[in-house]
């Protein structure tokens, strides 16, 4: 790795980082999934040989009169490779299982590596511009040549500071104004790939790795949900957010477009996709906080992070306290 | 059968370790509260979701070592 001299090959280093995450990891569950569908073939042929040969033995057992001093010794080869059939089949269908978990573990992590990914480098190209912008005014320290380490702003602080540093909040995905990526970015429409991470980072959110959401120690009791609400009815929308909502926000998709196709079909209440919009961006966010000793504090959310996980569903998107 | 899985994860892992590098090598030029909400915004994502990747293809690797033995028997 070359040596790192400045924010900006800092900036361009952690991007790099990313990158090669993106690609490497993407490869080896690529290399993954291949494996197991090699096992999945040489078990499948295992269990070919394994079923012939019992129909050879099973033909001989035929062949054989009753008195045939070989009987009994064909008899029990003929056990012995049923036995060794039913192994072959126990081993082909857990074969296959291993084979859709494999699947399902590569389709996921490339789906989130990539939005994670993707939103990252987002945030480090809007820092990126805010510090050209900041240099193009001349107002750090040393002007536009300071570029080492100190020698950014008077605080050296990075401009537009914390999760909440973006655009305008509230609104939906092309609601907006078309600049509604981070101040000093070159505003523009919002198109490819920065109209769709621009839904999350726009509102001031990042997501969240479910899996670190824990609240042992403030756990979900008594009836689940508010207002009546069931577990299914979470299952349903958690679900709808992660396999609908989600995907259509990357596409530019906005609350209205949804609200378009629940009043297309006549859905009912509680299976709207605007109101799932609502329940992940709307005014009741998911809200979390990064303790001290680096744990994960849920201060709202509980029962959607709790279905999420249940579900397998590995992100929501949250607002960062602190 | 399992060979092949496992040398994916131990991938996997290497892949990890050099994510981590790479994001603890920029620290030193770039470290300041806006690093520290990236990290937490993006970087602790990132890496929780590698870390549970590479739990479960260790996983898969250790059931399919199983299923290879049991197809052995």
């Amino acid at each position: 790795m070359p040596a790192i001299r400045t924010r900006d090959e800092a900036l361009a280093a952690v991007g790099a980082a990313l990158a090669q995450w993106t690609v490497v990891s993407g490869d080896v569950l690529a290399r993954a999934a291949a494996a197991v569908r090699g096992a999945r073939a040489d078990a499948e042929a295992e269990l070919s040989r394994r079923t012939r040969r019992v129909a050879e033995l099973t033909d001989l057992l035929g062949s054989l009169r009753a008195d045939d001093s070989r009987r009994p010794a064909a008899a029990n080869d003929l056990a012995r490779a049923r036995a060794s059939q039913l192994a072959a089949v126990q081993a082909a269908t857990q074969v296959g299982g291993l084979l859709e978990r494999t699947a399902a573990l590569q389709r996921s992590h490339v789906r989130n590596t990539r939005s994670f990914a993707e939103a990252a480098r987002a945030d480090l190209t809007g820092r990126g511009s805010q510090l050209a912008a900041y240099r193009a005014a001349g107002t750090g320290a040393g002007g536009g040549a300071a570029d080492g380490p100190a020698g950014y702003g008077p605080t050296g602080s990075w401009p537009g500071d914390g999760p909440a540093g973006y655009g305008p909040t509230g609104s939906w995905p092309g609601d907006g104004p078309a600049g509604d990526g981070p101040a000093g970015s070159g505003g523009g429409p919002a198109v490819g790939r920065a109209a769709a991470v621009s839904w999350l980072s726009g509102r001031g959110l990042a997501d969240v790795a479910v899996a670190e959401a824990g609240f042992d120690d403030n756990p979900i009791v008594g009836e689940f949900g508010r207002d009546g609400l069931t577990r299914a009815d979470y299952r349903w929308a958690v679900t709808q957010w992660d396999e609908v909502v989600r995907p259509g926000l990357d596409r530019g998709m906005t609350r209205e477009d949804f609200a378009a196709k629940d009043a297309a079909r006549g859905a009912p209440p509680l299976r709207r996709l605007a109101d799932v919009c609502d329940m992940f961006l709307g005014s009741d966010l998911v809200r979390v906080e990064r303790r001290p000793d680096g744990t994960l504090n849920v201060l709202s959310g509980r029962h959607r992070l709790a279905v999420a996980h249940e579900l397998g569903v590995r992100r929501l998107p949250a607002k960062w306290d602190g | 059968m399992a060979s092949a899985l496992d040398l994916a994860a131990t991938g996997l892992a290497d892949a990890v370790r050099t994510l981590e590098r790479g994001l603890a090598d920029t620290r030193g030029q770039w470290d300041d509260p806006a690093r520290r909400a990236f990290d937490q915004q993006h970087a602790v994502p990132i890496l929780g979701d590698a870390k549970q990747t590479l739990t479960e293809l260790r996983q898969l690797a250790a059931e399919l070592a199983a299923v290879t033995r049991l197809l052995a028997s």
